[in-house]
């Protein structure tokens, strides 16, 4: 049960009338009074970096998942190619029919991770931001259409895998539509990486949150991602969606951007929480 | 808890990162290319002796230019004459916009003649690989205007040389990798 702050039991507990209405106020301010099984306990009230750690750990986490259920279950390294005829793709959903089911329902539930994660960059984020919170708050909303995108493409493959046995060009189509929706909403994760970098190389530490180089490492990476322009324009060789550059170089950058940032924003939650001063104990 | 920066000059060895991991991924495209160019070398030399190797050189001499009018604007900068900064970023844009006015109407020529991204794997990785530069041709002249907007004022405000050095490496870069792709694309074909 929680005691609303100033009750008798408030005021008992820490001897009302020895101290006066101002220091009761302050304490009032930064405390929280939480009475557990009739023992009244006092915790600090403040705590901006609680649950942190626990969202930043997120995106190691999808990523696991993501390799399971998007690249292993789902037979995705690499995609099938975008020149094979439409009974090649129709019998990828009739012979895997029940891994891309598991595949693709891990996936689109395990997507929301992602929003999770980016909440957890968002609070390191404002840690570094001066002016106003706009470039967390643009991260965030990136990180949120992000997970948009790892959710509603495996909704197009899990229906074929649903239905293998329709038309092979209505499969193949189905396929199509996820992968060019999953590659080309790229500008989403370009917002968020972008935000992220200017935020940091706006730090004003001497030593900054996040190193300079990875910053630019994140800006790389958008720019890096206007290369998925040209897949609607190949179905085969390294462009298409299956092709060296476009998979292994620009594609792969999604998943080793989220394992960089990870790294990185986990460490600087680490200075965050050491340079942050213990509360003091009360009660 | 965290100190004040005394100093935050550095942004250069940053985009050196930005620079590197840019230049890593071209060296995969010049790669790439190469190791296609050796299965069907007739068929890349036919291609490339279709591209005008002028209006390569021209693009060529005009990024040169370009990036030297750049390199006396970061002197204007570190002496702080700002109007040397104004007159040198201006005639870098202004160079520089040529680049982009050749390359249009070289992408108009040889698709009016029928020369596409499907044409065959040559002028796949040409359009590619030039389109993929223009890119970044386009945020480098971005850059530029952003720097001349900067220099504006009659004193520069802190942090302006480091921003126009780093401006400018990436405007190089741009010089440079073009450099790469006139020579790849366009002199193989030259007879």
């Amino acid at each position: 049960m929680v005691a609303p702050v100033g009750t008798a039991t408030d005021g008992q507990e820490r001897g009302l009338g020895m101290t006066s209405l101002a220091d009761d106020a302050r304490a009032d301010q930064s405390l929280t009074n939480v009475a557990i099984a009739g023992v009244l306990r006092v915790a600090p009230t403040s705590n901006p970096l609680r649950y942190v750690r626990f969202c930043l750990w997120m995106g190691p986490t999808l990523l696991i998942l993501l390799i399971l259920f998007f690249a292993l279950l789902g037979h995705n390294i690499p995609p099938y190619s975008a020149a094979l005829s439409a009974d090649d793709i129709a019998r990828h959903f009739r012979e895997h029919t029940t891994s891309a089911r598991i595949g693709m329902t891990g996936m689109m539930v395990s997507g929301v991770l992602y929003l999770v994660w980016g909440m957890g960059i968002t609070k390191v984020m404002e840690a570094a931001e001066r002016d106003n919170d706009l470039l967390s708050r643009l991260q965030l909303w990136g990180a949120g259409f992000t997970t948009l995108v790892l959710v509603f493409p495996p909704a197009f493959w899990l229906t074929a895998a649903f239905r293998p046995e329709a038309d092979p060009a209505i499969l193949m189509m189905l396929y199509d539509t996820g992968w060019i929706m999953f590659d080309m909403a790229f500008s989403l994760t370009m917002l968020q990486v972008t935000a992220f970098a200017l935020c940091f190389l706006n730090d004003w530490r001497a030593e900054p949150l996040i190193p300079r180089p990875v910053c630019w490492f994140a800006i790389w990476v958008a720019v890096a991602f206007m290369g998925f322009c040209f897949l609607p324009f190949f179905r085969d060789g390294p462009f298409s969606r299956s092709g060296f550059f476009n998979y292994w170089v620009e594609f792969s950058l999604f998943f080793w951007a989220m394992l960089i940032l990870s790294i990185f924003t986990l460490r600087a939650l680490t200075r965050l929480q050491r340079d942050t001063p213990a509360p003091a104990p009360h009660g | 808890m965290v100190e004040a920066a005394p100093d935050r000059s550095r942004p250069v060895p940053g985009i050196l990162t930005f620079i590197a991991a840019d230049i890593a991924n071209f060296i995969l495209f010049f790669g790439y290319f190469m190791v296609e160019r050796m299965a069907q070398p007739a068929l890349f030399a036919r291609s490339a002796a279709l591209l005008d190797i002028r209006l390569g050189l021209l693009n060529t001499l005009l990024l040169i230019t370009s990036g030297w009018q750049v390199t006396l604007a970061v002197e204007g900068a570190r002496t702080g004459h700002m109007p040397k900064v104004r007159r040198h970023l201006l005639c870098a844009i202004a160079v520089g916009l040529c680049f982009g006015v050749v390359k249009g109407i070289e992408y108009a020529t040889k698709i009016a003649q029928g020369l596409t991204p499907r044409t065959d794997a040559f002028f796949t990785f040409y359009y590619v690989f030039t389109g993929i530069h223009l890119l970044h041709y386009a945020i480098g002249i971005a850059l530029l205007v952003a720097t001349f907007v900067r220099a504006r004022a009659d004193r520069a405000d802190p942090g302006f040389i480091d921003w126009t050095i780093s401006c400018a490496l990436f405007w190089h870069m741009v010089d440079l990798l073009w450099i790469f792709l006139f020579a790849m694309l366009y002199l193989q074909g030259a007879r």
